[in-house]
């Protein structure tokens, strides 16, 4: 069933955005784009399943993700400006200076 | 075949050597699922996808790398001695045991993958008012989408406007000049005379 072939690739999109962020500790920018990852595999499944029972307001939903996932990457990219800003760098090793 | 694109498209994202490659990476995946979007009929999101993903976002990472020169900074599985991950293995094997009982219930107990006879069958459908069953309806995609968000769901759309705006005043915020543009004096929290009184 085709249905199932795409929730394999979800799933799979899925592990590979949480395998980036596990795998690439230390490297800000690529968790950031693993975060993405995830979300699209988040988006893909709640479309997946909106074709399938014939609902719209999944899609709404998505609309809706889309722009919170938008606001997220923005604001977590201003903060790593400032931060290096502060800084000089981005090593996350360090980023328990961050409470202030 | 454009499932093994968008798959190994995700594997290139997260094992690239240079951010910039990932990135470019990234956008071969978005691109891989608009035209999924595309051909199963969902054409707003798909579009939506391009514009936002494709068009902004992947920019904005782009900008931020070049603006912060980032570019000769290994990642920390390749330096050899920061891959110790034998830290992680209770928590690791803590969600790994749940979300493999989830699976195995689900092929155990209730006897494997659900096959749908029609849409919840003749019975159930009738309980399901508040959906709006878009195939049904006479129209294209976008259409269905745009009656249903600017009717049923103003008031959602409207809270997105806000979050939007909320997020464009953060990071404008956030990336000012610290101590000239936001104030003479930077509020710091003092860790010690917080804990001592």
């Amino acid at each position: 069933m085709v249905y199932y072939k795409y929730i394999i690739v979800i799933v799979i999109l899925l592990l590979l955005g949480g395998w980036g962020v596990v795998l690439n500790r230390g490297h800000f920018i690529i968790m950031i784009i693993s975060i993405e990852l995830i979300l699209l595999a988040a988006f893909f499944l709640f479309l997946i399943n909106s074709i399938e029972i014939d609902l719209l307001i999944e899609q709404v939903f998505t609309i809706m993700g889309l722009t919170i996932a938008a606001a997220e990457s923005a604001i977590g990219l201003a903060i790593m400006v400032a931060y290096y800003r502060i800084r000089g760098t981005i090593i996350l090793k360090s980023f328990s200076s961050l409470r202030g | 075949m454009l499932a093994f694109g968008v798959v190994g498209s995700g594997i290139m994202v997260i094992s690239a050597l240079n951010p910039i490659h990932s990135i470019f990476w990234l956008i071969v995946v978005f691109i891989g699922s608009a035209v999924f979007f595309l051909w199963l009929g969902i054409s707003f999101v798909a579009l939506m996808f391009l514009i936002i993903y494709v068009g902004a976002i992947a920019i904005l990472f782009l900008f931020v790398i070049m603006l912060l020169n980032l570019t000769d900074f290994p990642p920390a599985f390749r330096l050899g001695g920061e891959a110790d991950m034998t830290n992680y293995i209770p928590i690791g094997l803590v969600i790994g045991t749940f979300f493999f009982s989830e699976v195995a219930s689900s092929w155990l107990i209730i006897g494997g993958p659900y096959t749908p006879q029609g849409f919840f069958g003749a019975e159930i459908g009738g309980a399901w008012d508040l959906a709006i069953p878009w195939f049904l309806m006479k129209y294209q995609n976008m259409e269905a989408l745009g009656r249903i968000l600017y009717i049923a769901c103003y008031y959602l759309f409207i809270l997105a406007s806000f979050i939007l705006l909320v997020a464009m005043v953060g990071a404008i915020v956030l990336t000012q000049e610290i101590g000239s543009e936001v104030g003479p004096v930077v509020k710091r929290q003092d860790i010690f005379f917080q804990t001592s009184r």
